[in-house]
Order: structure tokens, then sequence, then C-alpha cells
């Protein structure tokens, strides 16, 4: 084995992927953790004192995110309070051992945990949904769903930033895909480090530029915990053609996938106008109300939408209702034979997501340093959305104590939810 | 963690991998969408057509794209090497391949018809043809190059061969490189190696095939800019097919900061001091063409590329698997290829003062070192030349061959390996 | 023994010795026979190159037109068509691009 390239001293143990030099261990780390630490800090990702909530969900990415990102903040002093923040979708199986691999990461790394479950959120988990709606559409529903459930734990935690451990290879499949699926808009915003402009917690991505494999190798190397498994719903039909063309490109080409994510980059050139979506649109001929506007509120969840009510909303009312493709492809034609526009009966329309201004009621308490503005209740059923007062995200970071009894105290109600999602399904 | 919203499921493919149906549009079948009185016989694009129709219907749609081709600035005259009447001059880039073999039958088809229609402002006047002779590189059947005379005589156009080996050819300067506003190497070419053993070394010194075919890219787009330098057009047979493929494999490479430019059907990549590039074909996939070549009798005449030869499944070079891959995807899901293209079409170039690279002409440059510390988490020490992120990966595939040599490392001047290819422009 | 006019163009003639058009008598059933019959007997009979420029599991490589009888297979049921005395079938690449 011949000598590491960079210290010269220590002999080579592995091939980095990414550039192909044969390091030893211990500068693999440093180079792994130094350039990560380059990426949060040209892209200004994070202030001091931030609350930070990473996306966990036991997998090897949010794991070694964890890990790194502990590490990176007190090697270089960040200042930053992180939590741990996790999505059970209510996937028999599959989210059961992953959720046990980040309660374990809870421990390991001595950060705080909370748990959001689709059961609790939405009344509904994956394999309920996925017992009304087939396997068509069920990332749809996912992919919203954790959106709001990942906004509201982070509500509720106080954090300011979510970060998520979307990958090099992640972003480079996502920037084909788009280009295969006609995508455009999503095209232009799927390189982006940091989003911070849709009215949603800022979210980013530290792991934008590491390698898939490195993190593999990493986590192999520091025998960190991880759970390895792909969702057993996830339909790879074109993500696996992708995927397959990807890892083609990488057997040839190592920095293919830096390079397509420069490309994306590229494409990301904002001189497009605006999409339509944040443009009001006339009132139509036959008498119907506009249906969207710019970042206003949804009027039932008070969640951040440009519609009048909300994507998760409109699929919850159409799991209620019995109404699968509620919300997926042809809405508004869908809506309008369904009288969707007129207020419906809270009989008709079931359970709806719990609104926006109790949670925050909810995290204000919590937090021994209160909001200074007390939030406003939810508005009556059937009115046009009201503005909700913002809680002060002049929140300092709240004593660790606070934090930690939030994280242990959610943390034992894990048991009896378990067991209530155990009843549920033997229905 | 899983992030997939909206997922579309086409249909997928067997365990195997493989496609063991075409998908069968025979519940399409009916009367032709065109003249609706014939069975249609030919499936394109959503659409079905009897044969006549099929045939007349790609002239017609030719017809129409050449008419709404206005370059976006006013075209220089003709300059003194055209000697038809007055009127915009035209070079084409013959490859031999369907698509660039139709293009010929096309173009020459409208430049008739206008010719026998006094009042028609000719859009153009005059052809000629370009053939950019790969043997020196390729080696290819020696009975292919009657069979493209003969198919351009029968045009009455003539037929001008080029070399690759031409693109070596040193100036009176005793340079093969003049490119305005770049950082040019110091080397001068050794006046006593003949231009074939230089395009040889270079091509040599190359251990990837995609180095090998971004190189031949390259040269191929100097030589015909050059060779086109006095005409007002510069013709590409380019298809929706082909655009598709250079989509995905200039995202692949970096270079997708390129796509707005190449993709646009008229540009002009030397400035106003250039043949405008037109692409009329970029709305007809590769189908469209290979049944027209067929039923109009026309020879196509495959010379082989760098790659052809090489099984589908094999991981030869960035440019092959692209075109397996979306030919497999089309096979599966009609109106892939058109997808990308349309797609990729709304990509605005972003507003840059950036001269373009000197090898590619296609991205503007990026400052040399976040070209290269980015992409290798390390900047490259040394002779770092001004070129695009993807010609960039070129010359650190040429560094990194010699970067072996026998006594350890070696500190190459990269642009100086390839400084020596790049065409001169005499009458600068 | 169903007689075939095979026909080859746009590069496919390379892997068939450089043949453009073949009339061939194939030992399969007219009528009962289909394309999915065919293929596999041209690899095995006419072939000379590499099989897997042409074909790709049970059928033509992507990238390969055929038509039967000037008629777009995909109209005709592609490899269930069922083939018949006299039919031409034509092959044509479009991979060897612009």
């Amino acid at each position: 084995m011949p000598a590491c390239q960079r210290c010269t001293t220590a002999r080579a143990a592995l091939k980095r992927p990414k550039t192909g030099e044969s390091v030893c261990k211990a500068c693999f780390y440093l180079a792994f953790e130094t350039e990560i630490h380059e990426t949060i800090t040209t892209n200004h990702l994070f202030r001091r004192g931030e609350k930070v909530a990473i996306g966990a969900s036991g997998g090897k990415d949010s794991t070694v995110l964890a890990h790194v990102l502990h590490l990176l903040n007190q090697r270089y002093d960040y200042g930053l309070d992180l939590v741990l923040l996790s999505v059970d979708e209510g996937i028999t199986g599959y989210r059961d051992d992953s959720l046990a691999t980040v309660q374990r990461n809870q421990v390991q790394y001595g950060l705080p945990l909370k748990i959001v479950s689709y059961g609790d959120l939405y009344g509904w988990t994956m394999d309920e949904i996925v017992a009304q709606v087939g396997l068509k559409n069920n990332c749809t529903f996912c992919g919203v769903f954790r959106r709001q459930a990942l906004d509201r734990g982070a509500v509720l935690l106080g954090v300011d930033h979510i970060v998520t451990g979307h990958n090099a290879d992640d972003i480079a499949e996502t920037v084909l895909m788009n280009i295969l699926r006609g995508d455009i808009a999503r095209l232009q915003r799927c390189t982006s480090i940091l989003n911070n402009n849709d009215g949603t917690i800022k979210r980013s991505k530290p792991f934008k530029y590491t390698y898939e494999k490195e993190i593999v190798m990493y986590a192999y190397f520091k025998n960190l915990d991880y759970f390895s498994t792909e969702c057993i719903y996830a339909p790879q039909a074109y993500r696996g053609y992708a995927r397959t063309f990807l890892k083609d490109l990488e057997a040839i080409r190592p920095s293919a996938i830096l390079d397509i994510i420069h490309s994306g980059e590229a494409f990301a050139a904002p001189s497009d106008p605006p999409s339509a979506k944040t443009t009001a649109a006339p009132a139509h001929a036959h008498g119907e109300k506009p249906a969207q506007r710019d970042a206003g509120e949804c009027e039932r969840c008070g969640y951040m939408s440009s519609q009048r009510v909300c994507k998760a909303c409109v699929l919850l009312e159409g799991l209620n209702r019995g109404l699968p493709r509620l919300g997926i492809g042809k809405t508004d034609r869908l809506r309008r034979r369904h009288n969707l526009h007129e207020a419906t009966s809270p009989e008709t329309l079931g359970r709806t997501i719990e609104h926006m201004a109790n949670v925050r009621l909810e995290a204000a308490r919590a937090s021994p340093a209160a909001a200074a503005s007390p939030p406003t209740p939810p508005p009556p059923a059937g009115a046009a959305g009201v503005g909700v007062g913002e809680p002060s995200t002049a929140l300092s970071a709240p004593s660790a104590a606070a934090a930690t009894a939030r994280g242990v105290g959610v943390a034992n109600n894990d048991a009896p939810r378990l067991a209530s999602r155990g009843a549920l399904m033997e229905l | 963690m899983c992030d997939q919203v909206a997922n579309d499921r086409p249909a997928t493919p067997n365990k195997s991998g493989r496609l063991s149906k075409p998908r069968s549009r025979e519940a399409e079948q009916g009367y032709c969408s065109k003249c609706k009185t014939v069975k249609a016989t030919i499936a394109v694009r959503q659409s079905i057509f009897c044969k006549a129709c099929f045939l007349t219907g790609t002239e017609a749609k030719f017809r129409t794209a050449m008419s709404k081709l206005r370059p976006s600035t006013p075209p220089r005259p003709a300059g003194s090497g055209s000697n038809e009447s007055s009127g915009p001059s035209g070079v084409l880039a013959l490859s031999g391949g369907c698509c660039s073999v139709a293009l010929l039958h096309l173009l020459a088809m409208l430049i008739e018809q206008d010719r026998s229609r006094p009042h028609a402002v000719p859009q153009i006047a005059s052809l000629a043809v370009v053939f950019i002779d790969e043997s020196e590189i390729i080696p290819c059947d020696p009975a292919y190059y009657p069979r493209l005379e003969a198919l351009v005589r029968q045009y009455a156009i003539p037929l001008r061969t080029v070399k690759l080996s031409s693109a070596f050819d040193l100036n009176t300067a005793g340079r093969t490189l003049v490119v305005e506003n770049t950082t040019v190497s110091s080397t001068v070419p050794d006046p006593t190696k003949s231009s074939l053993d230089r395009l040889r070394a270079v091509f040599d010194s190359s251990p990837s095939t995609s180095a090998k075919e971004d190189l031949l890219d390259s040269i191929r787009t100097h030589l015909l800019l050059h060779a086109a330098q006095d005409a007002t057009y510069l013709f590409l047979g380019s298809s929706t097919t082909t655009l598709a493929n250079r989509v995905i494999a200039a995202t692949a490479k970096g270079k997708g900061a390129s796509i707005p430019r190449f993709l646009a059907p008229t540009s002009a990549p030397l400035g106003s001091a250039s043949p405008t590039v037109l692409k009329p074909l970029a709305t007809f996939t590769a189908k469209e063409l290979g049944l027209f070549t067929y039923f109009r009798r026309l020879d196509v005449i495959p010379f082989p590329t760098l790659t052809s030869a090489r099984p589908p499944g094999l991981k030869v070079s960035v440019h092959h698997i692209t075109q397996s891959f979306l030919a497999k995807l089309e096979a599966t899901q009609e109106g892939t290829v058109s997808a990308v293209y349309r797609t990729a079409a709304k990509l605005r170039a972003s507003p840059t003062d950036a001269p373009l690279c000197p090898l590619c002409l296609e991205c503007p440059l990026e400052p040399a070192d976040v070209a290269a510390g980015t992409r290798h988490g390390a900047t490259t020490a040394g002779h770092v030349a001004m070129v695009c992120w993807g010609c960039g990966t070129v010359l650190d595939e040429l560094q990194r061959r010699d970067r072996r040599g026998a006594r350890g490392p070696v500190e190459v001047p990269l642009f100086d390996q390839i400084a020596e290819y790049l065409l001169s422009d005499d009458d600068e | 023994m169903v007689s075939l006019e095979l026909r080859f163009s746009g590069g496919m003639e390379l892997l068939f010795g450089g043949t453009k058009a073949v009339t061939v008598d194939v030992p399969l059933k007219a009528g009962a026979a289909t394309m999915r019959d065919l293929l596999p007997w041209m690899r095995d009979h006419l072939l000379k190159e590499r099989p897997e420029l042409f074909m790709d599991g049970d059928s033509v490589r992507p990238g390969i037109l055929v038509l039967i009888n000037d008629a777009d297979w995909e109209l005709e049921g592609d490899l269930e068509y069922a083939l018949k005395a006299s039919d031409e079938i034509v092959f044509i690449s479009t991979l060897h691009g612009g």
C-alpha cells in the first residue's frame, strides 16, 4: 500500500471517490470534515446562536450529518443550538427501525430529539394512505405531508433552520430527473444550497458537495450507527433510470457528480419571469374566485400557502372523503365538481390539521423565553384567512434544560403512540 | 431522507432491466391525421400519417423552419468566396449520417424551389458542402469517399473535404492559435513536426475516450467555422435527438452554461466576424429523418465515430452512455427526447461579458481557480489556463496522464498541450 | 417456410456484412411466425457482427427503426406482427446521427 498522498507518512487506507487521491484514514476524515466546513462558511449557512434542527431519518446521510455538524459546531465554535427532528410517516417495519436508530443517535450525540408523526398530525399513516390510494401517487402525499411535518416540528422546537442530509448524488440525480421530466421550475431551484424564500422554515443542505460514497465510507470507518433500507413504497421508476445513468457516468468520470451540480447551478440564472403561481389570476369569466395569491396562509390550518387551501389540507380532505385523486393532477376540475370552493361542514371535511397558531402557542408555552407578541387565535372556519402574527424569531436559544426536557418528554410519548398505531392497524 | 414528490410512473422495464416489448401503438391505427383519407402507416411524434403526407409534411415543416430562422444579428454579406448570384451563401456540414444527408436534400430542394420563383426573395442563394475527414484518427472504409462524392454530385453542389490535421497547419507566423482576448500559452509549435504528428500527439496523450470526443468536437467546430468563414451561414444537421443527447452530455460534463447557446437555432460563436450557425432540423427527431432519408432513397454513409462500433451497454464515454440512455428512454417513453429539448430550450443564457472558452467555443469562461478548485477540492498548481469548467476537465485528463511519469509528478502546463491545435484565422 | 425481403439502411448493413438487401427463406410458418421469431433467427443466421448492436432483449436495439411493407412496425403490432410471404422488412439505424 502506497503512502498517503496528503500527509505522506501514514499508509494509504482508501482512495477518495471524489478526487481519486489515496489517503490514510485520518487525512480522509479531516478532508471530509473540512470540505463540509468550507461549504458551510463559503455559503454563510449559519448565524451564531441559531437553533438548528437536523432532519434525522436514521439513515446514513442524516446520521453522518448529525455527527459532523455536532463535531464542527464544537471544533469551529459555530455557536449553534442543535436538535434532532425526525418524521414518523407510519410505515411499519421501515420506519420503526430507523426511528430506533435516531433514538440511539440522540443518546450518542447528546442532542435533543423531537419526533413528529403523520398519524398524530393528519390522522393517517403512510400505511393507511397507501391502502387507500395505492402506489401510484403515494409519494406526492408523503412529500407534501413531510414538508409540513418538518415545519411544524421546527416551530414546536422553536428552530430557525432545518438542515437535511441531501448529498451531491441526490442533487445530481434531481437535476437529471428534472430535465427528463421537463420540470423547468424545479430545475432552476434544485441546486440552491439554502432555501429561505417561500415562507417556510429556512432549509439548507450542507452535504451539497459531499459524495454519497464518501458518506458511506466515513460512517463505515467511524463505526457510526445507521439504518440503511430504501423506503418500501418508493417507485424507483424514472429515478431508477437516472440513478443507473449517474452511476455509469461516475464509473468513467468520478467528477461527473460535481459536474452535473455545476451545470445545475448554471441553470439557476434568474432571468425568467416570475412563475404564474405568485401572480394573482384575474377573476374567471364563469365567476370563479381567483384561487391564487402571494404568500398567504391556508385558511384551514394556517400553513404558508399561495393557494386559499394548502396542498396538505386538500390531500387530507381527499383522504377523509374517499377522494384519493383530490389534489393530484386536475385539481381544479375535481374541486369545482365537488364544490370545494364553498366552505364544507366539519362532518364532510373530516379531521383537519391543527392550526399553526396553536402550534406556535404550544411552542411559546414550552419555551421559558416566551415570544414577545402573543399569537392570535385561529379564525373561525369558513372566513378568509387572517394573517396570524408571526411569533418573534428573536427567541433567544432556549435553555438547554428546557430543550432537553422537551425532547425527553416527546420520547416518552413514543410508547403509547406506537401502541395506538398498532391498534389502528388491526382494524 | 426520501424527498420524492410527484413521481411519475412510466412503464417499468422487466426485472432484467431490459426492454422486452416495444411500446405498441396498434391502438392508434386509423386514418392519416393529415389527409384523413388514406390509412396511416407512419407514427411520429404522437401523430400518425400516411407515407405521402409524412413526406410532404416533412418538407413543408422544413420550409417553415427555415423561414423562421431569422438570425438575431443581421448576417454578414457574403465574402469573397461566394461567386453565385447575390444573396446569402451557405456552407453545409455533411457527416454522411441520416440527419445531415436529409438536410442536404431539403436545402437543395429549397434553393431549387426558390430559384424557380422569380419573385421570391431567396433565403439562401448558394450552397457548398464541407466534409470533415476524420480518418487520420478514426479509420474508415475507403469506399465511402466515392459514395459521398456521388451523393453530393446529384445536387450539383461543390464538395470540399477537410482533413483533421489541417487544424494543426501553421500560419505564416508559425502559430496555429489565434484567438483574441484569451490567455494563451507561450509555447511555439515545433515547426519540424508535421501537422499529422501534432494531431496524433494530442490524441495519443488523452487517456479517456470522453476527452478524445471532446477534442474531436472542438477541432471539428473550429474547422467548420474556418471553412465557412466567407459564407453567410453554416448549416448543421443537428436533430432533436442529437441536441437532447448534447443537453444531457453537456450537463454531465459541467457545461450546463453552454446549453442555451448551442440549443439556439441561430448562433454566432465567433461574434459578428463569423458565419451565423443555423440548425433548421432542431425540431425533427432522428426517427423522422431516418424515415425521410430511407423513403427518398438517399444514400446514408455510416462513417464510424469513436464509439459507434461499441456495444450500447459498455461504459465507453459520456456521449456513448448518454446516447444509449436516452435511446432506451425514448423507446419506452416516446417524447422523452422532445421533452428534454423543449425543457432545455427554456433555459436562458445568463448575460455575461466573459469571452467564450477558446477550446469549445460554447461556455463562458470562469475564473480558473473556481473551475479547478471546486471541482477536485484542491487547486491545480502551475499554469491554469483560462478555459471553461468542462474543458478544464479535459485538460486535467491530459495532465493526469503525464503526472504518472516515471519520475513522479510532473508539472505540465495544461494549455500548452493543446494550444497548438487551435486554428488560426489567416486574414486576422 | 416464409420468403421475406430484408433491407438494411442507415448503417445497419454493417452488421450484416455490408448487405443492403437480401431475400431469405426463413424456416418459420407463414401466418403463425411473428417478428418475435424472426429477430432471433436473423441474429443466429445472418448477423456478422456483435448481436448487442442489433438486439436488446427480445426486440431491436433502441435507435433502430423497423418498417414492414413501408409501414411503421409500431402500427403493425411490432413484435407480434405475423409474417406473410413476400413481406418486405426494413431495418434503419438512426444511431450514426448527424
